[in-house]
């Protein structure tokens, strides 16, 4: 089977998964490893950044959420945005990964990385999970879906307008930009781009059979842009495209020993 | 036979097993007092 179409499998599976909270039992208290809002009525696990707001507006340190993070992040770096977080998953349908980059883009790397700062400060300053009432994702697997299924016993308020400005935006902005959320905005991102200096999985180059040829540059999904950057940058996500474009199998999966 | 690089990875991994056994409450309180506070916030926007 093509890595493409065992991505697609395990990110269906993943959303699934996600969703098996419509069983009781499987409402749990285990932390998500993409971003997928606990406040979908089907929602199986917690997201990880509502969680730690939550405990940050509570004076209390998330032992939990951070070592399964840690778990997450030393074993798989950031393959989960890759192989599995739905939102990346609709990312990955409104722009594919074949069409070359009609922009170019910069690498704003950091720029996640002020958005996790903010996420933090304003749940610490505010004593409010702020960054919720914005999270595009949150609008389109939380929001929506429990309109849809309690029309009658909620308000359309405020913040139900800007979820659904915010949504709109991120959808738009993806449309120009392949990944323009998890590129830029994605603060769970950039938890689990730091991991992948240290994570297990990476994506290793064998330089001699390069011929540099760059087609795995112009599939990445990511805009990485330099050959030594792919597997252990903040932006690699690890999703394969660039192992299945080379020519030369020059790149390929390795569990670092 | 493994690098030493592989071997901290490792006593990572096990760093962060502790700091989840440390405090398995914290999975009640997500389970509970988080949930509800995601739904009401989804209730309201």
């Amino acid at each position: 089977m093509k890595l493409g179409n065992k991505r697609r499998l395990t990110q269906i599976a993943a959303f699934v998964i996600s969703n098996l909270g419509f069983i009781r039992i499987f409402k749990t208290g285990f932390v998500c490893p993409f971003l997928y809002c606990y406040g979908c009525p089907f929602a199986a696990f917690g997201c990880p950044i509502g969680i730690i707001q939550n405990f940050i507006i509570y004076q209390q340190f998330p032992l939990l959420t951070i070592g399964s993070l840690g778990i997450y992040g030393v074993l798989l770096g950031r393959a989960f945005c890759g192989w599995a977080c739905p939102f990346g998953t609709l990312h990955d349908m409104l722009s594919h990964s074949n069409a070359k980059r009609s922009i170019q883009t910069r690498n704003y790397w950091y720029v996640k990385y002020i958005i996790l700062f903010l996420t933090l400060g304003l749940a610490w300053v505010a004593l409010d999970t702020v960054f919720c009432k914005f999270c595009p994702s949150g609008s389109l697997f939380a929001a929506i879906p429990f309109r849809l299924l309690y029309p009658e016993a909620l308000e359309f308020g405020l913040f139900f307008y800007i979820h659904m400005f915010t949504l709109a935006l991120t959808i738009a902005l993806a449309l120009l930009i392949s990944r323009f959320w998890c590129r830029y905005l994605c603060p769970l991102g950039a938890i689990a781009g730091a991991f992948n200096k240290v994570g297990i999985l990476t994506i290793d180059w064998n330089e001699a059979k390069c011929k540099k040829c760059e087609n795995c540059l112009d599939v990445c999904v990511m805009g990485i842009t330099e050959m030594k950057e792919v597997g252990s940058s903040t932006d690699c996500i690890l999703c394969g495209r660039c192992i299945e474009a080379c020519p030369e199998k020059a790149l390929n999966f390795k569990i670092k020993k | 036979m493994y690098d030493i690089r592989f071997k901290l990875k490792l006593l990572l991994l096990v760093g962060f097993a502790f700091m989840i056994g440390l405090n398995v409450n914290d999975y009640w309180l997500i389970e509970t007092l988080v949930r509800y506070v995601c739904t009401s916030c989804v209730g309201i926007g």
